[in-house]
């Protein structure tokens, strides 16, 4: 901010000048940032300091500096185990996702009345909460009377009747379905406009050289999304990273640990058993995680911006 | 060919204009077959996606003892509404609330995000990109962390299970966002219209009031319709933040897994209110995940 | 109405500088043309003077009185947009009203003025139309109510007709000039096109590199340029510009020499001469002699570009010339148009036969 300020300030908003009134319109956004964002980030990363049980004190407890970091990295097998799970779930639902989206943008790329409508109605599914989502697909795979695990049963009669959320890994397939679901909407709407601004000679000039429709995707078409399908690989490890309410509602971390994710343990330390300190400190851990992530994301942005 | 022979003769006939005419299919017949493929797959496809949809607001709309069957036909009743507007869903508070959260977020946002993204997009400030990307960098911080800090926060200050500080926790993420959607908008608008609205008289404010919020209408309505939808939707921070008055719609799903088990038509009837709103907005909803997919994030 | 004063005044955008120290006054009722290319420095010139930009250093006057830090809207001036700038929100009525809308004038008084400034531009059917639905030369029309509407002190225009098509605009200029002479209004006018400078101003100031290179009335400026940037600039053809070289009261280049009242003092020059003040003679006849390169018939005349020695000079030739390529010819010069700058500075350089009192 310039050090004089013209005292015509005082003289009311109308006579302001741009050098003093940006700051001002830009001032009630930075109170909101700071106060919901930046003081939780800074104070957050205090308490990680603290061992603070909240159940025993509301005051802030006493200081142990990396004390909560070094028990997080060398000797909680549950965080481990946590870790394992969001690892696992990370990898396979950025891979099933992305695959899945690419698909269906593919199949419904086109301006017919059918791929409109079916646009649409894809749509509802992302537009659809969390939460709920988890709940929904609590009740689908009901071994019992949820439609789509009578579905399974009828196409893989292995699965006939299983207990999906009882199994440890069909519960994390449930889990990673359930977010496939949920999130391929989304990232097909990001490959569909892709696919709309790609040149469309490039793709004619392979049917005129005799490409077929399968070479022509993946020899023509594929390589030249590369700098999107590098932004969605990117965006969807970070929502990955952080999932947590189809967690609470579809499984809450079930059965015993085996789809507990970090966030999910983080939530459990910080608000059933109210170990505040030491999930600080675990939360930070997965903030480091993203931020590498969420770094190599902004790269990507900048740089294709002025393009 | 005989009587007898007829039925081998038949057999044999079908493969027949295969060899007779050439291998291939006509390419008319291979593009009807292909066509019927791909109608068929998106219909699967539908099927996958929002039939799932569907079957929630199906048994919502069921009776009790058809909610447990997979039955399809069955006679519509309100009984479960009903129920869930009673003790102790309480789907109607549930549902002010969610609407009190969800409103006042919106109307304290949209016009914070409008003027901190104009100023983003007019005027240089020292530090020069770093500010508004700042902004959007604040998207990719874990909610966990942010909100173990409001949760104490709140709590001292006497906030827990308001509406307020729901309020407040879903300001953390709607505004900044809508500053970078609307920022977006403005920089497509030519400073012209606002400098010669200056020039005939008008002050930076009433510039800004008189042809850049007119002009940027789409774009706010865009912001408005996301800031809809993730209020809406959130569930975490009202699922730590709230305990009974100001629980939400999306929290009160909760409420409905009771130690008899899960009550599957109550959950059936608070989706349906949840879904509700988005089935009526699709439309628009649709037009700003397209708008968001500009600035390549969404929450 | 007021006279503008620019004093001293300097811009700069970060380590780029767009004005280096302009002086610039214009009278009152003066109607001010700032011409040169794109990226001169006239545009920020208008814009400071708007107050849409801020000086860097030095004054600025209207009306005698310093507005370094008045806002655009207490400066009192209208200005019209190269994109027009109009409001696509509001009808033409309300578009042309705005002004005194923030004024605070409203009523039957808002509606007769802005009633008599569409007329005067003749936009009076369509007062209730949205900036989308007109041509462009009515959206033309639309700024020029806008900024006529009220009495400003000053009129700025930024290059307001370059978005018009070849024919409206000599229609728009000329309506242009009938305004300004109407309402007296003092004008700052910025184009990259001579022939609206020269067409419409009292004064022209030529600007190129952030600085003006002259300022004076056309018919200066077009007969005795300051320096060889102006004299490139201003014509069309091009002024014809010769290196050479003058020894003993006489031009010389490879293949020319002209004689002639050139000052004592020689040395190195390059000698400028318009097309129109080229004769075509018969070969053998003329002070230059060469070759016919191309001929071009631009309907009223034909240009005949002629390579002698080393150089190319055009001539303008009487409609009915016909001639060859590579056809011999020669060329007259008349003795008394020619300009003379110095190779070095690229300055003006005055002598004796030339009235250069101005």
């Amino acid at each position: 901010m310039p050090g004089i300020l013209p005292a015509r300030r005082f003289e009311g908003w109308g006579r302001m000048h741009d050098r003093v009134l940006k700051y001002w319109l830009i001032a009630p956004a930075l109170l909101v940032i700071a106060g919901t964002l930046l003081y939780p980030l800074v104070s957050g990363l205090w308490y990680s300091l603290h061992e603070w049980k909240l159940s025993d004190s509301p005051a802030l407890g006493p200081f142990v500096g990396l004390g909560n970091y070094v028990v997080a990295v060398s000797d909680d097998p549950d965080l481990l185990n946590s870790g394992r799970v969001t690892l696992i779930f990370t990898v396979l639902s950025v891979v099933c996702t992305l695959s899945v989206a690419m698909g269906l943008a593919v199949l419904l790329s086109g301006n017919g009345r059918l791929e409109v409508n079916a646009r649409t109605l894809l749509v509802i599914p992302f537009a659809m909460s969390p939460a709920l989502v988890g709940v929904s697909w609590r009740f689908l795979l009901n071994p019992e009377f949820g439609g789509f695990s009578a579905l399974i049963g009828a196409l893989v009669p292995g699965l006939k009747g299983a207990s999906f959320l009882a199994d440890p890994t069909l519960a994390m397939a449930a889990l990673i379905l359930c977010d496939v679901w949920h999130s391929a909407p989304y990232f097909m709407l990001m490959f569909i406009g892709a696919l709309a601004s790609l040149p469309q000679e490039t793709v004619e000039a392979a049917q005129v050289d005799g490409a077929s429709r399968i070479r022509l995707f993946f020899e023509i078409v594929l390589p030249q999304l590369k700098p999107v399908l590098a932004i969605a690989v990117l965006l969807k490890i970070i929502f990955s990273l952080k999932v947590l309410d189809q967690v609470i509602t579809l499984t809450n971390g079930g059965p015993g640990t085996s789809t507990e994710t970090l966030a999910h343990f983080i939530y459990q330390t910080a608000f059933r058993w109210y170990d505040v300190g030491y999930a600080a400190a675990t939360a930070y851990l997965l903030a480091a995680c993203m931020a590498v992530f969420a770094a190599i994301y902004f790269q990507l942005i900048t740089e294709r911006r002025p393009a | 060919m005989t009587e007898g022979s007829s039925l081998p003769g038949a057999i044999a006939a079908a493969p027949r204009p295969t060899r007779a005419e050439p291998v291939r299919l006509s390419s008319r017949s291979r593009r009807r077959i292909a066509g019927a493929a791909r109608t068929l797959t998106i219909l699967l496809v539908i099927l996958v996606f929002f039939g799932p949809v569907v079957w929630i607001m199906l048994t919502a709309l069921k009776q009790p003892r058809d909610v447990y069957s997979l039955s399809v036909i069955f006679t519509p009743t309100l009984d479960n509404l009903r129920t869930a507007f009673a003790s102790p869903y309480f789907l109607g508070s549930r549902t002010l609330n969610s609407i009190i959260v969800t409103t006042g977020t919106i109307v304290l946002s949209l016009p914070i995000a409008t003027a901190a993204a104009y100023a983003f997009s007019r005027f240089r400030f020292p530090g020069g990109n770093a500010w508004s990307l700042g902004v959007l960098a604040t998207q990719f911080i874990p909610p966990v962390i942010i909100i173990i800090p409001l949760f104490v926060a709140f709590r001292s200050a006497g906030l827990l299970d308001t509406r307020l500080a729901l309020i407040i926790a879903n300001m953390s993420f709607v505004v900044p966002y809508s500053i970078w959607m609307i920022k977006g908008f403005i920089d497509a608008i030519p400073a012209d219209m606002e400098e010669a609205a200056q020039i005939d008289g008008a002050s930076r404010l009433r510039a800004i009031w008189d042809v850049v919020v007119p002009m940027a209408i789409p774009g706010i309505a865009t912001a408005a319709i996301f800031a809809f939808v993730v209020s809406w939707n959130e569930f975490f921070y009202a699922l730590v933040l709230s305990r009974q008055d100001a629980v939400t719609l999306q929290v009160g799903l909760m409420g409905a897994r009771t130690e008899r088990g899960d009550a599957w038509e109550i959950m059936a009837a608070m989706g349906l209110v949840i879904i509700l709103p988005m089935l009526v907005l699709s439309r628009y909803v649709q037009r700003y995940f397209v708008a968001g997919l500009v600035s390549g994030s969404v929450r | 109405m007021a006279s503008v004063e620019l004093v001293g005044v300097e811009k700069r955008f970060g380590s780029f500088s767009a004005l280096q120290h302009l002086d610039l006054s214009v009278a009152d009722g003066e109607f001010l043309v700032l011409l040169g290319p794109s990226g001169c420095g006239k545009t920020t010139t208008m814009r400071m003077v708007a107050g849409l930009e801020e000086a860097t250093a030095g004054e600025i006057l209207i009306g005698g009185r310093r507005v370094n830090d008045a806002l655009p809207k207490d400066r009192d001036v209208a200005m019209v947009f190269q994109n027009y700038g109009l409001y696509p929100h509001m009808s033409v009525a309300q578009n042309i009203g705005y002004p005194l809308k923030v004024r605070g004038i409203g009523g039957p008084d808002r509606e007769g003025r802005v009633k008599r400034a569409a007329e005067k531009v003749e936009l009076g059917p369509l007062l209730h139309r949205k900036p989308r639905e007109l041509s462009g030369g009515q959206r033309q029309r639309v700024a020029l109510a806008r900024a006529i509407v009220r009495t400003p002190q000053v009129f700025l225009m930024d290059e307001p007709l370059s978005n018009l098509d070849a024919k409206l605009r000599v229609t728009m200029r000329a309506e242009i000039k009938h305004l300004q002479h109407e309402l007296g209004v003092t004008t700052i006018y910025v184009t990259h096109d001579q022939i609206e400078a020269m067409t419409l101003a009292h004064r022209v100031a030529v600007m190129n590199g952030g600085v003006i290179q002259q300022l004076d009335t056309p018919e200066a400026i077009y007969d005795r340029p300051a320096n060889l940037f102006v004299a490139g600039f201003i014509g069309s053809p091009p002024m014809n510009l010769v290196p050479g070289r003058i020894a003993g009261g006489t031009f010389q280049a490879p293949g020319i020499t002209i004689a002639g009242a050139f000052p004592a003092a020689g040395g190195d020059v390059i000698l400028g001469i318009r097309s129109e003040d080229v004769t075509i003679a018969a070969p053998g006849e003329g002070s230059i002699e060469g070759q016919v390169y191309a001929s071009e018939l631009t309907g009223e005349a034909v240009l005949v570009t002629v390579s002698a020695g080393g150089a190319r000079l055009i001539a303008r030739a009487p409609r009915s010339f016909r001639g060859g390529f590579g056809s011999p010819i020669a060329l007259n010069v008349d003795a008394g148009k020619i300009h003379l700058f110095d190779e070095a500075t690229g300055r003006r350089i005055a002598f004796a036969d030339r009235s250069d009192g101005g």
